[in-house]
């Protein structure tokens, strides 16, 4: 997915960058990364297996996270693992499904 | 159990902090509240983030006990993994039911429930080491230690291991305390350590922690003490207590007075006073040492005990910390722990100096 | 060792000939749960035994309203494993119980009014019944039970793990005689558990299905009594069947999931061949674990695949009938497997209908009777990969 905030509206770009911010603060709270930076989460780094090494256990948990901060129901933890394939994928896809 | 097992190694976090510095129990460290905590330590120095987003305040104590145990004793895959707790990760259980009640049963995080299961703690320590083997929990209050002991005895015995990493935790919470304090387990009034065994009023002071021991069959390079025997007594009568320790004794081919130091269980609750004046009376000549007052009272507190009694046979010195009653016998050659929990679950141990 | 009582509850009712009739009948005891309370109960089929505390307690011949249900359904099974010539202290006698939540059913109930510390405890003893030790001292003194009193707690391998403690006492000549066993009630603890894992099926299980989709949870009690050969020429007691073989292996894989391959329960069940001095030829059923969950069933029939060399014995689970009773799983499937021997019968699968692509295994599909049936291997893989497995065989 094309990341037209690049090219387009500043004021756009600069929302997406806070929010990922916030959401690396809340995937570090949920899963207990404690004394993690958000910082030190890569946006287009792969979350599960080689990147930053989440599993299954953790995938549960941030299906938690996305029903009970967004309001988004993931049924099938399967596709868990698509939407939370990194922290680009996973916040444009809150974007365009969140109900809170 | 009468066959002989070498305890290699033997490692603990308690109240007295013993993780970092392995010394024998020291005065001075006040129960708050009625408890005994064990402290806050730095887990970085053994598990990194990733590792540690698993494990609770409980786990992340007994993981790193067991992993300075088994590099105490040299063990870089141990035989087998048997542990034993009385309640067991009582932070996630607590967590996890108060997550039921506030969500009223929706969408609900799953780690909690994970952590919470008794044998949490042994499948983290075999994913650590990599290690396929025998791994078991045993959850029986004063009894937990005990059987994970015997356990790893038959093993021995069956030649189905060498060597086996030992041990137990446990925890106490401000939720749990208040539990137990309306069943009455504690002193209805707040003590120091050194006014637990003068008060003579029913209850004790509660405590934590984790006990690991790396175990052999054989007794390797250092053995730290021999654990000659260990038997355990449900709601004995006191004439069986009485018949049990001569057993002890006898089958070791020992008289009373070859007991060179008695550590007893003795929790300043004076519902369960008589047991330990009645077994001290059999050992009138031994050092009378007691670790309550160090510890606090939970189900696997005989951890201590025995750990503080490993020790001092390794060492041949005797905290004064400890001291109860007698001299303070030299050598000590022949050492028994006399330890129950709330009158229901008793064990005898027989530890000697290994030569 | 001898196998010399046995005795059992579960959602297929109280016993062994209620159990037996119903997995003739390939009639399971899956259904919505009346008794506990839940918001999971109406959508989710659970294995609830059929009878109210009231009704467990007349059974057990127990004043209503004194023990909790972990108690009741422990008892229940006690007596028929015991019987009523049950003397304790004949011979040297101890209690391996097994449990992965004690008294949490009733504990999850009064937790609010327990944590308040402005309201005071009316029943000291279920305040105090959260552990797992607490049940199984009552039952111990029941049945004046006084040596060797443990419990143990291994999550769904508990049982098995009992059974195994056990026998090694009896074999060690520290016992005489064990009953062994477990024991668990439904709680909304286990319940929200599993469910917050995404293991529970909305429908009723599938094990070894292409389309499983996770397990019916369930409660019950089992417990066999395990006898020496001295201690037969003193009870006088009669084998039903062997602990022939069993075999301990924990996998170092995952906090939950069992490695893909299935290789913990491999070397479980050879393990316990090894044990029993058995080949894989010689086992005429496998009560598999089977729950029915995405990860369990593909590693099982791996391991089933590759320990059997493509020959594999027939083989079912039965917790399409009695759901994933946890920690008494191992004990209740134990006695299932007596019953195929004793009977010689094998009992079907049920809710079967496609083999699973990854490892096309097939389980008997009907109840198979008139079959001489020697040696039962039984299995039962726990959390943290946690492996139990348990031969019974036949005695001649």
């Amino acid at each position: 997915m094309i990341n037209m905030a690049i090219f387009g509206n500043p004021k756009q770009y600069a929302f997406m960058e806070d929010f990922k911010r916030s959401l690396k603060l809340q995937i570090i709270e949920t899963l207990n990364l404690q004394g993690m930076q958000p910082e030190e989460i890569d946006d287009t780094a792969p979350l599960f297996g080689d990147g930053l090494g989440l599993d299954s256990i953790d995938s549960l948990e941030l299906i938690v996270l996305l029903e009970r901060n967004y309001g988004i129901k993931i049924q099938d933890p399967r596709e868990g693992r698509r939407v939370f394939e990194s922290i680009n994928v996973m916040a444009d896809y809150i974007q365009a499904h969140r109900t809170k | 159990m009468r066959e002989t097992m070498y305890i290699q190694a033997a490692r603990a976090l308690s109240a007295q902090g013993e993780l970092l510095n392995d010394e024998l129990p020291v005065a001075g460290i006040e129960p708050v509240g009625n408890v005994f905590y064990f402290p806050s330590i730095d887990y970085s120095r053994w598990f990194g983030i990733m590792q540690l987003r698993r494990m609770s305040r409980l786990t992340r104590a007994g993981m790193a006990v067991a992993i300075e145990t088994l590099r105490d004793a040299g063990i870089d895959k141990p035989d087998a993994i048997i542990t034993g707790t009385g309640k067991g990760s009582l932070g996630d259980t607590e967590k996890f039911m108060e997550s039921i009640r506030l969500h009223e049963e929706g969408t609900l995080n799953p780690s909690p429930f994970i952590q919470s299961t008794y044998n949490a703690l042994n499948g983290l320590i075999g994913l650590h080491y990599q290690v396929d083997c025998y791994n078991t929990t045993y959850v029986h209050r004063g009894f937990s230690l005990e059987h994970a002991l015997q356990d790893a005895q038959l093993l021995f015995r069956e030649n189905r291991a060498a060597q086996a990493l030992v041990g137990s935790f446990e925890e106490i919470t401000a939720e749990h305390f208040g539990i137990k304090q309306k069943l009455g387990y504690w002193k209805s009034f707040p003590v120091r350590a050194d006014e637990l065994f003068h008060t003579s009023t029913p209850g004790s002071i509660a405590g934590e922690g984790c006990f690991f021991f790396a175990l052999g069959k054989e007794p390797g390079r250092q053995p730290l003490a021999e654990l000659a025997d260990l038997r355990m007594l449900f709601e004995p009568s006191a004439a069986e207590l009485e018949q049990e320790i001569h057993a002890v004794l006898a089958d070791a081919q020992l008289r009373l007075p070859d007991i060179d130091v008695l550590v007893t269980g003795r929790s300043g609750d004076v519902r369960h006073d008589r047991y330990y004046d009645q077994v001290a009376a059999l050992f009138n000549d031994a050092t009378q040492l007691s670790f309550k007052q160090l510890s606090g009272e939970f189900d696997t507190a005989a951890g201590f005990a025995l750990r503080m009694s490993a020790n001092i046979l390794a060492r041949q010195q005797l905290p004064a910390a400890a001291h109860y009653a007698g001299i303070m016998h030299r050598p000590v050659k022949n050492l028994l722990i006399y330890n129950n929990y709330y009158g229901v679950q008793h064990a005898v141990y027989l530890l000697r100096q290994t030569v | 060792m001898y196998v010399t009582g046995m005795g059992i509850i579960s959602a297929l009712g109280a016993g062994i000939e209620q159990n037996r009739m119903a997995l003739r009948a390939q009639a399971s005891g899956l259904t919505t749960a009346r008794y506990l309370q839940s918001r999971l109960a109406a959508q989710l089929p659970l294995g609830e035994v059929p009878f109210s505390n009231t009704a467990l307690a007349s059974m057990a011949g127990i004043t209503p309203g004194t023990e909790n249900r972990l108690v009741l359904l422990a008892t229940v099974a006690l007596n028929e494993a015991l019987g009523n010539r049950f003397k304790a202290g004949l011979v040297r006698t101890g209690f391996i119980n097994a449990t992965s939540v004690g008294g949490m059913a009733d504990v999850e109930n009064m937790y609010p009014d327990l944590i308040d510390p402005a309201i005071a405890i009316s029943n000291l003893s279920a305040g105090d019944s959260l552990d797992c030790a607490q049940g199984t001292e009552i039952l111990a003194r029941h049945f004046g039970i006084r040596q060797q009193v443990a419990t143990i707690s291994t999550a769904c391998s508990s049982s098995a793990n009992a059974i195994m403690y056990g026998a090694r006492l009896v074999q060690a000549g520290l016992l005489d005689r064990v009953i062994c066993g477990g024991v668990d009630t439904l709680t909304r603890f286990t319940l929200n558990g599993f469910s917050s894992l995404r293991n529970t099926d909305t429908g009723l299980c599938k094990p070894f299905d292409e389309h499983r989709n996770g397990l019916n949870l369930g409660e019950g009690a089992a417990y066999l009594v395990l006898e020496s050969e001295r201690s037969l020429a003193v009870t006088g007691n009669r084998p039903v069947g062997l602990l022939a073989g069993y075999h301990n292996y924990n996998e170092a894989f995952h906090p939950t999931a069992p490695s893909p391959d299935g290789n913990g329960a491999y070397e479980a069940m050879a393990g316990a061949l090894h044990k029993a001095g058995l080949l894989p030829a010689a086992i005429s059923y496998i009560n598999a674990h089977g729950t029915a969950t995405i990860n369990n069933d593909i590693a099982e029939a791996k391991a089933m695949l590759r320990l059997f060399g493509g020959q594999l014995p027939p083989f079912s689970s039965t917790k399409c009938y009695t759901g994933h009773t946890l920690a008494a799983a191992g004990a209740i499937e134990a006695v299932f497997s007596l019953l195929a021997i004793v009977h010689e019968e094998l009992y079907p699968a049920l809710h079967f209908d496609m083999p699973m692509s990854d490892a096309a295994v097939t389980p008997l599909l009907s109840l198979t009777e008139h079959r001489k049936t020697d040696h039962v291997l039984s299995n039962s893989f726990g959390f943290g990969g946690n492996n139990a497995c348990l031969i019974l065989s036949r005695y001649a």
